[in-house]
């Protein structure tokens, strides 16, 4: 498990308006995360969500 | 002894390997510290050093730095970097839960000839050189973890007899130590693909949750009930490590690369745009929402999956890029990325300045396991 002390996180978009990632803000920094379950940040994401630790707001 | 017979011995004793390729470790010289050289925190994160990141739970933390070898040590290790690890925060109790490991993730993929989950399962040894000045037990540990099937730990203890002096240890992993059926069973395949598939922890503390036999497969064991050599109780307490082999089968020399193959094989897990250098991409369109779209960045190297990019803008913004208009920079504007591919990413900024024709950046990809 990696340590991430997640304060936001939000889908973002490409052109043609599918949510391609999460764009999350941790420990002050603010990261990309592509929507890929090969990727070990991805997951972590995904576990807070389903333990209802954080929310992901929808794309602008 | 001959020329050719050493060479026939080393391929024999190497099995499927050959002379080459058998080392399985990436960076088990030291030789990569891409993110950092100094003091990084490793607090369940990949600190400094390619490859290898911390695993902790409890009170106490840990640093990693990159270490020169002098020439004595070198003549002793044939290595001339090191990974340097210090106890930042002490902790002198180690509670049931509590552990303290430098860990290193392998892809299931690049283990399949261990054959596990069968009869033919192959032993393997791990050889590394270690320093301390704290003797006593530690351990290495063996994790087959689940993916697909199912997690079986083996804990191995080492002693570091001498305080501050380089030691070689050889550890070799039978797949039915503690006369155990779990690795030649079917459930102890290693699961294939580019996911996790088997870890190796050097433990400074295990709690007794995850104490388990020594030498003995196993479901959640981790360690042993071994004395605790203390590394974690005293700030500054120091470990160092480097040469680390694993290899099928017996042990043999470390296997030497040039620097940059060693480079090569870590960027498939982890690049960026030069130790803090800017990177400059082209405006490729304009106007369409009120963005920017830019030409992609590629990789040097294909990455394990797609992966996390942190970027920041030229004052140090994060999440930020500088986009130019004619020859004025204009900071922190928001980036976002209209592709996040294993072999490039394309960023796109909004903030109406829609006719940028460069946009300035000093970003990673993280592709870690």
């Amino acid at each position: 498990m990696e340590d991430m002390n997640i304060t936001s996180a939000q889908y973002w978009q490409n052109i043609d308006g599918e949510n391609i990632g999460v764009v999350i803000v941790t420990d002050g920094k603010t990261i990309h995360v592509p929507i890929d379950t090969n990727n070990r940040h991805y997951d972590e994401i995904m576990r807070q969500q389903s333990e209802g630790l954080l929310t992901i707001q929808d794309a602008d | 002894m001959s020329r050719a017979r050493d060479f026939a011995d080393l391929a024999g004793s190497a099995e499927a390997g050959g002379l080459t390729g058998r080392n399985l470790i990436i960076n088990g010289s030291m030789a990569c510290f891409q993110r950092a050289t100094a003091a990084t925190t490793m607090t369940n994160a990949y600190g400094a050093v390619d490859r290898f990141k911390g695993f902790s739970n409890g009170g106490g933390a840990f640093t990693g730095e990159k270490y020169d070898l002098t020439t004595g040590e070198i003549a002793t290790t044939g290595q001339y970097q090191a990974l340097k690890m210090l106890v930042s925060t002490a902790d002198t109790s180690i509670a049931a839960a509590d552990y303290y490991a430098l860990q290193y993730k392998f892809e299931g993929d690049d283990l399949q000839q261990l054959k596990y989950g069968s009869s033919s399962a192959q032993s393997f040894t791990v050889s590394f050189w270690v320093k301390s000045d704290t003797t006593g037990t530690y351990f290495l540990t063996v994790d087959k973890v689940a993916n697909g099937q199912t997690a079986y730990r083996i804990p191995i203890e080492y002693t570091i007899d001498s305080a501050d002096t380089w030691e070689k240890k050889e550890i070799t992993i039978s797949p039915t130590a503690g006369s155990t059926s779990l690795i030649t069973s079917s459930a102890g395949a290693i699961g294939g693909g580019t996911g996790h598939g088997l870890s190796l922890y050097w433990g400074f503390a295990w709690g007794t949750d995850y104490h388990g036999t020594n030498n003995t497969w196993g479901t959640g064991t981790y360690g042993t009930n071994a004395t605790a050599n203390g590394w974690m109780g005293t700030v500054g307490n120091d470990f160092y490590i480097t040469g680390i082999q694993l290899e099928v089968g017996s042990a043999t020399p470390f296997e030497h690369e040039p620097y940059s193959v060693t480079l090569q094989k870590a960027q498939r897990y982890y690049e960026d745009s030069g130790g803090g250098n800017q990177y400059t991409f082209s405006g490729s369109a304009s106007g369409f929402g009120g963005n920017t779209y830019f030409d992609s960045a590629d990789f040097k190297v294909t990455k394990r999956a797609e992966p996390t990019i942190t970027i920041t803008d030229t004052s140090g913004n994060s999440g930020r890029m500088t986009v130019f208009q004619g020859a004025t920079g204009y900071d922190n504007q928001q980036v976002f990325f209209e592709t996040t591919r294993v072999n490039a990413f394309a960023p796109r900024t909004g903030g109406g300045r829609t006719d940028a024709g460069l946009g300035r950046a000093i970003w990673s990809a993280d592709a870690e396991l």
